[in-house]
């Protein structure tokens, strides 16, 4: 809807050739999409949250691997579980599965080799002790070297999932779960890895607590 | 009226012919590399990490060294060849766990240095493609840039520019 005000709106400054008008326009768009949340169906949700105009999608590229990290909020993981479930929108199923993810941080994490088609497990490897190293650090050891900070609370991994699919894809996912806090969030929410497995040091996101208090709602 | 035109032809071809030579020129500028590792928070962060590290192992290494201290005033109240045996044995232990611990620690730092530098590589880099520099020269005090104009330094923006990436922003 915001975006197709601010569309409206360009066409029209278009139109008018007058100084003042296109400068006026251009700060009521401005306006319009810095001002509040929107309200968005299960569907543009999850396509918002996936765009990299929610800014809750981070890349970095590094030692030939392109990390991606996607900051979750509740609502995408209980539409997409609903959907996987009913094959369409439910609203009990939504609300039973938003009550039990709420309270969570979840970061998705993608590793993909920026050339090739190995997949992070297999790029650049040294021998096949490090493949396995690679495997048990991502299943096992990985969790103790994630962290979230909200605030002034550091908060530790409470859930890590590694996806293994063994070549099918050139990229492997990470899910991590963090608990939240009890108090609201204030500040940025600062993700940050020290990686062990793959040689790139620490490596931090950032997510705005502006962008994180823009999340649009979901109309039903 | 003809001087006119031709002295305008003249101007436009000297101002052409100094844009294609202004155009031309490769854009270059340097950083001194030293500045940008130590103003990198990365490095900053793994300074903090290093010294904890060796203030544990310190810690470890003088509860043994108390330890030796304390039998050898013993022995100086009364003699005691089994106390003798005792330090010598502390005292060796204390030797190899220092060695163990200095090599450690080179180790690590090494390790940690080159984790900064492969992301400091990375982002200066980037940061000479987004800039759209043909060069970016980085003065490491060896004689790999023997003189060059200050104006062409760019270490502050590049500090500035690799931090807000290590951040994540």
């Amino acid at each position: 809807m915001k975006l197709l005000l601010t569309l409206m709106i360009s066409i029209v400054a278009n139109k008018f050739t007058q100084r003042y008008s296109t400068a006026i326009l251009a700060i009521l768009s401005l306006l319009i999409l810095g001002c509040g949340q929107s309200a968005l169906s299960p569907q543009e949700y999850v396509r918002w949250v996936d765009s990299d105009n929610s800014g809750l999608v981070k890349y970095k590229e590094l030692n030939g691997f392109k990390i991606t990290s996607k900051l979750i909020p509740s609502e995408y993981i209980a539409i997409k579980e609903t959907y996987a479930e009913h094959k369409e929108f439910n609203q009990e199923t939504y609300n039973k599965k938003l009550k039990e993810v709420s309270g969570q941080y979840n970061i998705y994490i993608q590793l993909a080799p920026l050339s090739g088609n190995k997949s992070a497990l297999r790029k650049d490897l040294a021998s096949a002790d490090d493949y396995y190293y690679r495997v048990e650090y991502f299943n096992f050891l990985s969790e103790s070297d994630v962290h979230l900070i909200a605030g002034n609370d550091t908060l530790q991994c409470a859930l890590s999932n590694f996806e293994n699919n063994y070549e099918i894809t050139p990229f492997n996912n990470w899910q991590l779960v963090f608990e939240k806090p009890t108090q609201p969030l204030k500040s940025d929410l600062k993700f940050v890895w020290d990686d062990q497995a793959l040689g790139l040091g620490r490596i931090r996101f950032n997510y705005n607590i502006e962008d994180i208090n823009n999340i649009p709602t979901i109309t039903f | 009226m003809k001087n006119t035109i031709l002295l305008i032809i003249t101007i436009l071809l000297f101002v052409g012919y100094a844009t294609y030579q202004h155009l031309d020129k490769p854009k270059t500028a340097y950083v001194e590399l030293q500045k940008v590792f130590d103003g990198f928070e990365m490095t900053k962060e793994m300074s903090v990490d290093i010294e904890k590290v060796q203030k544990v192992r310190e810690m470890q290494l003088d509860t043994i060294g108390v330890r030796i201290e304390m039998f050898k005033r013993m022995l100086n109240t009364q003699y005691n060849p089994a106390l003798v045996d005792s330090i010598k044995r502390k005292e060796y232990e204390y030797y190899l766990k220092k060695q163990s611990y200095d090599d450690d620690m080179a180790t690590l730092t090494t390790t940690y240095n080159d984790k900064i530098w492969k992301q400091l590589n990375q982002y200066i880099s980037d940061y000479g493609r987004e800039n759209k520099f043909d060069y970016l020269h980085g003065a490491a005090g060896n004689g790999s840039i023997m003189y060059a104009d200050s104006s062409h330094n760019v270490t502050n923006e590049v500090i500035a520019y690799v931090n807000d990436k290590y951040s994540g922003k």
